[in-house]
């Protein structure tokens, strides 16, 4: 038991490979602050990034799972549009917020059921039954918007995409936004503590004190000065809590829970994980049943955020979600990817989209350079380790 | 040979080869069903007459403007006495191109082509001509090559100077009132009508820009910086966030010339979210064009200003008798001609016609939308 140290050396290359997305990240990031002369870090933009990606952010948590196992869901993009069609339709017909949003998600895991059925039963490849989905749901909403594009008027439901927390103060400066930051930071860093005891109790190695306490301080940095901006704006938006609140679920349930661990143990190895007694059926079954819940809950928000039911939303965002989690770290072939890592992914593209927007950058040329980047990112990201081996 | 049969392995295998038939023969009338339930083929003759069938190939269904269009060209062509095929192409090049080889193949004596891709149908389109079928484009010109017979389409320049003249009108411009801050939503860049609707518009607004009665806060407004890739609506908004957030934190921003509703679309929840709509921060004027129903709302609502209608009736208006005289022989007059690249195509042009609050109602009058639509 010699070779199990307490202490694992800090080695500063070791660290840059640990966490090269992130360093790619903050150096977009500061790239586009010079590029825009500061514009990307105002506080409104900061909301703005938000606003602009949470529908993608929710689809992730249900892509990321799938692509665990993986496999690739074509459909969600259809899925969205479909459920924002019929969130429109019902409310347009007189049903309340409510009642119409519960019918949508229950239609969203009926959708993901109906796949995960064919999938999980049959062993049709997912590809061919989620394309069949991509075809199905973007037929299905053409007739049910029959061509056009059906307003939604509800303010209540647009709030939950546009709308910001209430500040309890009354005041310009959202105090109450900065006190959610602050309890939240407080949360992290006594959990990072929490688990570093854990880890030392049970004997598992641990990184050296100072690498905790300077993550959570970098960390808790991070998060104040970016809350101060937004708090100086409108402060939290509402369907920030929604994006924060599901992220850590689906972390949770990825790392702790049984179906969690058997979406790695599927995706690292099929047949493996079937003899070693996982339910692999059942996993794949359930992974495709949450991402038609996930596109549901997606479609709701990007519905409410556009206040608006088009035949042609959400076209294309299944590849969005599906880079995001390449991009942060996931690998093509199933069995590795983490929530925070495809979350990373997302914001490395978001960036991107948001600062050449920024810059007034023609299209055509914000598709090449971000055509290019994202292979750039991912390439430093694993060329190093692709030559370890 | 009996006992052959009444074997139970071998029974029991041919139960299950035939449920399978079966099962697929199920299948495939049920498929059937389906695609007679959503037929689009329209045989029925007004008139005794047999004049011979025509064929209309629309680009897709998602923009109610095709759909409304195919209607009334389809109702149209029935009461001048002949049969009428459409087809829709989901925007897909490759199936229009299908579909207009299916026409040649069903033998009709004329096509109406709103081309998905204007250059992508050189081939079906002499293939037609080979078949001595006569073609229409209408509204998207098809290019690279002379088997195209004639042009119907609304101004694409005109309808770019209805609405810069629109932003001009309201704003005072003529009067020489501002300066104003303006920002600009163009189409998307593989789609060619876009540039012209930005000429046309820039062609009014122009001057107004170079004498400093309009500016452009953002500093973004050649075609290419305010080109919305696909006309996406989430883009447009995304683009309007970003717009308001990096230059308006302290301006007032007054009007907007955004190209269609489908962007537009996306700018007024954009500036909704941003504290539009108030007195003392009221909408900027908008602009856009294709009456696509969520933007008729906002017009109802004061938070859109205008948006141009492709009036279907002036369209088969011009669009019938100009068939029925290429299918007669006959000279067809007052025409202007379009360059596709290879030959002059005869033509003639239709105006879109200018909605705002005081008649968007017209919509409902001719069909466009039901009464509810519009104001339930």
């Amino acid at each position: 038991m010699e070779n199990i140290k307490n202490h694992e050396g800090v080695k500063v290359t070791k660290i840059l490979r640990q966490y090269s997305m992130i360093i790619i990240l903050v150096l977009i990031a500061v790239l586009f602050h010079f590029l825009t002369n500061g514009l990307i870090f105002t506080p409104i933009n900061l909301t703005n990034l938000i606003l602009q990606n949470s529908y993608i952010v929710l689809l992730i948590l249900g892509m990321l799972p799938v692509i665990l196992t993986g496999n690739v869901d074509l459909s969600v993009g259809s899925v969205l549009a479909f459920v924002g069609a019929e969130a429109a339709v019902l409310m347009q017909s007189g049903l309340p917020v409510l009642p119409a949003a519960i019918i949508c998600l229950v239609s969203g895991i009926a959708i993901g059921a109906w796949q995960g059925f064919w999938i999980s039963k049959f062993d049709i490849p997912p590809f061919i039954v989620t394309l069949s989905g991509e075809l199905v749901f973007r037929g299905l909403t053409q007739i049910i918007l029959d061509g056009k594009s059906i307003p939604i008027n509800d303010q209540g439901f647009r709030t939950m995409a546009g709308g910001y927390i209430p500040e309890l103060t009354g005041s310009g400066f959202k105090w109450t936004t900065m006190a959610l930051a602050i309890v939240a930071c407080v949360i992290y860093i006594v959990m990072q503590v929490r688990a570093r005891q854990q880890k030392v109790k049970n004997g598992v190695p641990v990184k050296s004190v100072w690498v905790t306490i300077a993550s959570s301080v970098v960390i808790s940095a991070v998060v104040l000065y970016l809350s101060v901006q937004i708090a100086t704006a409108n402060g939290y938006p509402i369907v920030l809590f929604i994006m924060l609140a599901l992220c850590l679920l689906y972390n949770f349930i990825c790392n702790r829970t049984i179906f969690g661990r058997s979406l790695y143990a599927v995706g690292g190895n099929r047949k493996a994980a079937a003899l070693s007694g996982i339910k692999d059926r059942r996993t794949m079954f359930l992974a495709y049943t949450n991402m038609g819940m996930m596109a549901a809950v997606a479609g709701l928000v990007y519905a409410a955020r556009s206040a608006v039911a088009t035949p042609k939303a959400g076209v294309g965002y299944e590849l969005d979600a599906i880079a995001a989690c390449y991009v942060g770290g996931a690998s093509v072939h199933g069995g590795a990817g983490s929530i925070a890592g495809a979350l990373v992914g997302c914001f490395v593209i978001a960036i991107l989209n948001n600062g050449m927007s920024m810059m007034g950058a023609s299209p055509d040329l914000q598709q090449t350079i971000k055509g290019f980047v994202i292979l750039a990112a991912v390439a430093i990201d694993l060329v190093p380790k692709t030559r370890k081996k | 040979m009996k006992q052959y049969h009444s074997h139970p392995d071998y029974f029991k295998e041919e139960t299950q080869i035939m449920k399978k038939i079966i099962a697929i023969l199920l299948a495939a009338i049920m498929l059937c069903g389906l695609l007679a339930g959503c037929g689009e083929t329209t045989t029925k003759p007004a008139t005794g007459e047999d004049k011979g069938s025509v064929g209309i190939l629309m680009p897709t269904k998602e923009q109610s403007i095709w759909s409304v269009q195919g209607n009334r060209l389809t109702t149209a062509f029935q009461e001048a006495g002949y049969k009428v095929e459409i087809e829709y192409a989901e925007d897909d090049p490759a199936k229009q191109v299908m579909q207009i080889e299916n026409m040649i193949t069903k033998g009709v004596r004329l096509m109406v082509i709103v081309a998905v891709d204007g250059g992508a149908l050189t081939d079906a389109c002499e293939k037609a001509k080979a078949a001595g079928i006569y073609v229409i484009a209408e509204d998207r010109l098809i290019t690279d090559t002379e088997a195209v017979d004639f042009y119907v389409t609304f101004d694409l320049v005109k309808m770019g100077e209805l609405q810069g003249q629109y932003i001009a009108d309201q704003l005072g411009l003529a009067e020489g009132k501002g300066p104003f801050n303006l920002e600009i939503f163009s189409g998307s860049q593989d789609d060619p009508n876009a540039l012209l609707f930005y000429d046309g518009a820039m062609g009014i607004l122009q001057q107004y820009l170079d004498n400093g009665q309009l500016v452009v806060q953002s500093g973004q407004q050649t075609y290419d910086q305010t080109a919305i890739q696909s006309w996406d609506t989430e883009k447009a908004h995304q683009r309007m966030d970003n717009i308001l957030s990096g230059f308006y934190g302290d301006k007032h921003l007054d009007a907007v010339l955004v190209a269609a509703d489908c962007l537009t679309m996306g700018v007024i929840p954009s500036l909704e979210s941003a504290g539009s709509g108030t007195e003392a921060n009221p909408f900027p004027i908008t602009t856009g064009q294709d009456a696509e129903l969520a933007a008729i709302h906002y017009i109802k609502e004061g938070k859109q200003s205008m948006t141009a209608f492709l009036d279907a009736q002036k369209l088969s208006d011009i669009l019938i008798p100009v068939a029925e005289q290429l299918m007669n022989g006959e000279e067809i007059k007052d025409t202007v001609t379009y360059n596709n690249n290879v030959i002059d195509v005869p033509a003639k042009t239709y105006d879109p016609l200018l909605i705002d609050k005081n008649n968007y109602n017209y919509l409902a009058e001719v069909g466009f939308y039901t009464e509810a639509e519009i104001n339930g």
